[in-house]
């Protein structure tokens, strides 16, 4: 569990200084997850401490989730203005990429089988 | 009575200010959210993580604490965040190394597809006056939660409209996903998880698991292919709209 865990934070850490070095607007944690990936593709398999703490702390994402998402309380304001502008862009967004999606990817399967 | 009122208010209040008093009600909150969704035969809007959101307002509200109390006294749980989000990787690696023969198709649907949702989000906002805050808080919609909260922070959105943009298009798209891919005739679990992963990332990757594995391997891998692009891509697109 340790071990994994030093693996985590350690690829956060090379994300953040990753980002700092050249300038980039990207998360630490979003580099640190493609550079944990890169290393995994090299490696060719899951080291087994990392398994172990990811099994861990994947499912527990949504307990960490809890704080910030808490904050809304303080945008009631922002909700009153924007709120049926938010849920009609997130409904009607959501139905046309139902009905695009599928297609998309079937033409893109033909596209590369050729 | 009012006398012993007066003071459990009291107590609960200053309970309320001491250190770790966030992660005790958050771990509380979702643990009750976890029965409660178990116990409902796992009904997608019953998300263990919803109802700890609900019941945690709730609870600050009823005892008067300032969120940034909150905040600070659950830090722990927030700080773990980021590691949990790099292990995001793990899964990444083991169906892009089980998909690998279709890796390329699902990569240009990932990113036109993923293109196409936001933009015709942000067109409606945009046409219905929204404000600048709520433009900025809903490009990240359509991805994982906590990728789209880390993201929003970045690039000046408010993590929290985010995060809740983000539930509501899960919990719908988990819902409407399978009746509308059935209405269409479209039978294929690769087709049908690509898309509910796509749209709905995490809740539409557990509607999948109740469909078949390969549906599940599908969606998780659309869901994290979604969610990392749009990291890498998003910060630089916001920065050259705002120079």
């Amino acid at each position: 569990m340790l071990a994994g865990l030093l693996y985590l934070i350690g690829f956060q850490l090379l994300g953040h200084l990753l980002g700092a070095l050249l300038g980039l607007p990207i998360p630490a944690a979003v580099l640190g997850l493609v550079l944990l990936l890169i290393y995994l593709l090299v490696r060719g398999q899951v080291p087994p401490a990392l398994a172990d703490t990811g099994a861990v702390l994947l499912p527990l994402l949504p307990l960490f989730l809890i704080p910030p998402s808490v904050g809304i309380i303080e945008y009631g304001e922002l909700l009153r203005r924007d709120g049926v502008a938010i849920a009609l862009a997130l409904l009607v967004s959501l139905l046309l990429t139902f009905l695009l999606v599928p297609y998309l990817f079937q033409f893109f399967i033909r596209l590369f089988r050729r | 009575m009012s006398h012993f009122m007066n003071w459990l208010g009291a107590f609960l209040n200053s309970l309320a200010f001491a250190p770790l008093f966030g992660v005790l009600i958050t771990l509380g909150a979702f643990l009750f959210g976890q029965k409660l969704y178990r116990t409902s035969g796992q009904h997608p809007v019953l998300q263990p993580v919803i109802i700890g959101i609900v019941l945690v307002i709730l609870f600050l509200l009823l005892l008067d604490v300032p969120y940034s109390q909150y905040y600070q006294s659950s830090y722990l749980l927030h700080a773990m965040l980021g590691p949990a989000t790099v292990a995001l990787a793990i899964p990444l690696f083991q169906n892009a190394r089980r998909i690998r023969t279709l890796l390329l198709p699902i990569l240009c649907t990932v990113t036109v597809g993923g293109t196409f949702t936001v933009s015709v989000a942000m067109a409606i906002l945009w046409l219905l006056d929204a404000s600048s805050q709520s433009l900025l808080s809903m490009p990240t919609k359509s991805i994982t939660t906590p990728i789209a909260v880390i993201v929003s922070e970045k690039i000046g959105g408010i993590p929290a409209l985010s995060a809740l943009c983000v539930l509501l298009t899960g919990a719908l798209g988990a819902m409407l996903g399978i009746p509308i891919m059935n209405r269409l005739g479209i039978k294929d679990d690769g087709i049908r998880g690509l898309t509910l992963g796509l749209s709905a990332h995490a809740l539409g990757t557990a509607r999948a698991l109740e469909e078949n594995d390969e549906c599940a391997a599908f969606s998780a891998l659309a869901m994290s292919l979604t969610g990392v692009l749009t990291a890498l891509v998003l910060p630089f697109v916001v920065g050259w709209i705002a120079f």
